[in-house]
C-alpha cells in the first residue's frame, strides 16, 4: 500500500516537472520575438496555445479524471499557457506596463482554474504568483524604496484572489490533510504569508526605524507560526512535512542567536536600538498578539504538560522583557543579554530533559546543539588566539559526538 | 453531489470563455487600431532591457512628450484627474503634443494619457499664467528579436546621429506602436543592413 502511494507520488512529481518544463520552454521560445512571424501567425499562436491547453484540461477532466498525474500536469500547463498567450499579445502589440502588471493580468485570468480541475500544483503556482504581485504592487512599500508601485486593478481584487486560494487550501485541509498536495500548499501558504508579513513589518517600522519593535514583532510572528503548525498545519512527523513549525522554529533560533553575544549591543546601536518609544503597540502588533494568545490557550489545552519546545512558545514574552530592559532610559543592556542567555539555556535544558524522558533523540540533540552554539558564540566573543579557538571547537565537537553516542546507547538499552 | 459536478463544469466553461474572450478582445482591439488608426511619428531614444516572459525589448524615451500646456477651457478645473487627452499635431515629419485637455475631444487626433502633475507658470508683470501638465504616454517599449534589441541600443545611442522615430497608430484615443523607423526603413531592417 505504502509502495503504491510512493509510486503515485513520484509519477505526479515527474508529470509536473515534465509539464512545467514544456510550458516554460514554450514561453522561452516565444520570448525570442520571432520577427518572421506576422500578426496572423502570432494571433493563431496566442489563441491556439490557450485553447489547446483548455482542450487538454477538458479531456483530462472528462476522460482521465482518475489520473492524478495528468490532472496536475494539465492544470500547470493551462496556467502557463495563459501566461504565454498574454505574453504573445504583449509583445505583438508592444503593450506598455511593467512585468508586475503582466503578472497581475495573468493571475486574474487564471485563478479560477485551481477550482475547476481541481489541481493543487496550479494552486501552488497561483499562491506564489499572488505573493509576487502583492509584494511588487504595495504602494506604501514602493514609497519606502522610492519606486512607484501601482497595480492596474484595485487591491480588493487581490484580496478576492487570495480568499479564493485560501478557501481552496482549507477545502484541501479538510479533504486530504496529510496528502502531499496539501503539504505543498502549506509550504506555499507559509512562504507567502511570511513574505507579506515581512513587507508589512518593514512598512510598520519604517517610520520609527526601531529594531526593538522589529524583534518583538518577529518573535510573535515566528511563535505564532510554530503554534499554528503544531495545532493544525502539520502533515506528518518529519520536519519537511511541518512547514509552519520549521519556519517558526528556525526563525526563533536565529533571533535568539543574534542576541546572545555581549557584543550584540554594538550592532544594536548602529542599526537602531534606541531608548525612545519603549512600548510601541500598533494595530498589527495588537492583532498578532490577540491571535497568538488565542492559539496559545488552545495549545495549552491540548498539551497537558509543559511542551519540550517551550522556549519557542515563550519567545515573544522573552523578547518583550528583553526589549523593556534595553529600552529603558538607563538601559540595562548587560542584564538584558544575561536574561536572554539564561532563557536559552533553560529552554535547551528542558528540551534535553523532555527528550530523555520521551526517548526522543532528535529533541536531545536539538537542546545540546543550542547550548553548543551559545558556548561557541561566547567563545568567539572572548579575546583568544585562533589556535585556542580551534582547540575549543574541536573539544566541543568531540564532547557533542561522545554525548550523542552515549545517549543513543542508553536509549537503545532502555528500549 | 451532482450539482457540484455541474457547477464545476459550468465554471470550467465560463473560465475558458473568459480567458479566450480577454485574449480575443485584445487582439480585435489592437488590430482595429493598426488597420484603421491614423499614423503619427514621434522622436524616441531606445534603451535595452529584458522581460523574462515577453523577451527583449527596447524601452522608449519619447522626446518632448511628457509635458504640454493645459487647454484654456480646463484652466479653472480644480478637480484631481488621472486621465487626460493629449492633442496631437503633425509638424513636418514629426508629431508634437499641442495641449492636454480633460474632456474627450471630438476629433480623432488625440491620445489618452496618464496625468502625473500640473504646474502653473506666471509670466510678466500682468501675471499671465499658463498651466503645464505632466503626463506619461500609454506605451514605453518595443519588443524586438532577442539578438537585435542590444544591437539597436548600441547603434542608436545618443550622439550616434541616427534619428529614430516611433510610428504610432492612433484611433479614438487609443494608440499602439506599429514600428520603429529610421527614415523610411524599419529599425530591424536597418540594423540587419548595418
Amino acid at each position: 500500500m505504502k509502495k503504491k502511494g510512493e509510486t503515485q507520488a513520484s509519477s505526479i512529481a515527474l508529470s509536473l516537472v515534465g509539464f512545467v518544463l514544456v510550458g516554460l520552454g514554450i514561453i522561452s521560445i516565444l520570448a525570442y520575438n520571432w520577427a518572421e512571424l506576422g500578426h496572423l501567425e502570432r494571433t493563431v499562436l496566442a489563441v491556439g496555445l490557450l485553447v489547446g491547453s483548455q482542450a487538454f484540461a477538458f479531456w483530462v477532466k472528462h476522460s482521465k479524471a482518475y489520473n492524478q498525474s495528468l490532472l496536475e500536469g494539465s492544470g500547470v500547463l493551462w496556467f502557463l499557457m495563459v501566461g504565454a498567450s498574454l505574453a504573445i499579445i504583449g509583445q505583438t502589440y508592444h503593450l506598455g506596463g511593467t512585468l508586475s502588471d503582466f503578472l497581475g493580468g495573468w493571475l486574474l485570468l487564471s485563478f479560477l482554474g485551481v477550482w475547476v480541475l481541481p489541481s493543487f500544483s496550479a494552486a501552488f503556482l497561483h499562491i506564489l504568483l499572488w505573493t509576487v504581485v502583492w509584494v511588487s504592487h504595495h504602494e506604501k512599500f514602493g514609497e519606502m524604496i522610492n519606486t512607484t508601485m501601482q497595480l492596474f486593478m484595485p487591491p480588493w481584487v487581490l484580496f478576492v484572489v487570495a480568499f479564493s486560494s485560501l478557501a481552496y487550501y482549507m477545502v484541501q485541509l479538510r479533504k486530504a490533510h496529510d496528502a502531499n498536495g496539501t503539504l505543498f500548499l502549506s509550504w506555499a501558504i507559509a512562504l507567502s504569508f511570511m513574505s507579506v508579513f515581512f513587507i508589512e513589518l518593514a512598512i510598520e517600522t519604517y517610520e520609527l526605524r526601531h529594531l526593538g519593535h522589529i524583534t518583538t514583532f518577529l518573535a510573535l510572528f515566528f511563535a505564532l507560526y510554530y503554534v499554528i503548525g503544531r495545532l493544525y498545519l502539520s502533515h506528518g512527523e518529519k520536519m519537511w512535512q511541518r512547514p509552519f513549525v520549521l519556519i517558526g522554529k528556525v526563525g526563533i533560533f536565529i533571533l535568539l542567536f543574534c542576541h546572545l553575544s555581549f557584543r550584540s549591543s554594538h550592532w544594536m546601536d548602529t542599526i537602531g536600538y534606541t531608548t525612545e518609544e519603549v512600548f510601541f503597540m500598533s494595530d498589527l502588533m495588537i492583532g498578532l498578539g490577540m491571535v497568538f494568545v488565542l492559539l496559545l490557550v488552545l495549545f495549552v489545552r491540548q498539551c497537558k504538560s509543559v511542551p519540550s519546545e517551550v522556549l519557542i512558545i515563550l519567545s515573544p514574552f522573552i523578547f518583550f522583557i528583553y526589549n523593556t530592559l534595553i529600552q529603558r532610559e538607563e538601559a540595562l543592556v548587560y542584564e538584558a543579554i544575561v536574561f536572554i542567555n539564561i532563557s536559552l539555556v533553560l529552554g535547551a535544558l528542558i528540551m534535553i530533559m523532555r527528550g530523555a524522558k520521551e526517548s526522543c533523540m532528535g529533541m536531545i540533540n536539538q537542546g545540546m546543539l543550542l547550548i553548543a552554539i551559545a558556548i561557541w558564540i561566547h567563545f568567539m566573543d572572548a579575546d583568544f588566539s585562533l589556535v585556542a579557538k580551534g582547540l575549543a571547537f574541536i573539544a566541543t565537537g568531540v564532547f557533542f559526538l561522545a554525548m550523542n553516542a552515549l545517549v543513543r546507547r542508553k536509549l537503545k538499552a532502555h528500549s | 453531489m451532482k450539482w457540484i459536478k455541474q457547477l464545476s463544469w459550468s465554471l470550467f466553461g465560463i473560465l475558458c470563455l473568459a480567458q479566450v474572450s480577454v485574449i480575443g478582445l485584445q487582439i480585435v482591439k489592437y488590430e482595429r487600431i493598426l488597420t484603421q488608426g491614423e499614423i503619427f511619428l514621434f522622436d524616441v531614444l531606445p534603451l535595452d532591457p529584458y522581460d523574462p516572459f515577453r523577451g527583449r525589448y527596447v524601452t522608449l524615451r519619447f522626446k518632448d512628450a511628457n509635458k504640454a500646456p493645459l487647454a484654456k477651457e480646463d484652466e479653472f478645473m480644480e478637480e484631481q484627474r488621472i486621465k487626460g487627452y493629449a492633442l496631437l499635431e503633425k509638424q513636418e515629419d514629426v508629431t508634437v503634443i499641442k495641449e492636454v485637455t480633460f474632456h474627450k475631444p471630438k476629433r480623432n487626433n488625440f491620445l489618452e494619457v496618464t496625468l502625473s502633475s500640473t504646474d502653473t507658470l506666471y509670466r510678466g508683470i500682468n501675471e499671465k499664467h499658463e498651466t503645464m501638465v505632466y503626463f506619461s504616454l500609454p506605451f514605453d517599449r518595443f519588443y524586438m528579436r532577442e539578438d537585435l534589441a542590444p544591437k539597436a541600443e548600441l547603434l542608436l545611442r545618443a550622439g550616434s546621429g541616427v534619428a529614430l522615430k516611433a510610428k504610432l497608430r492612433v484611433l479614438e484615443g487609443k494608440g499602439i506602436i506599429e514600428d520603429l523607423v529610421v527614415g523610411d526603413v524599419s529599425l530591424s531592417q536597418f540594423i540587419l543592413t548595418q
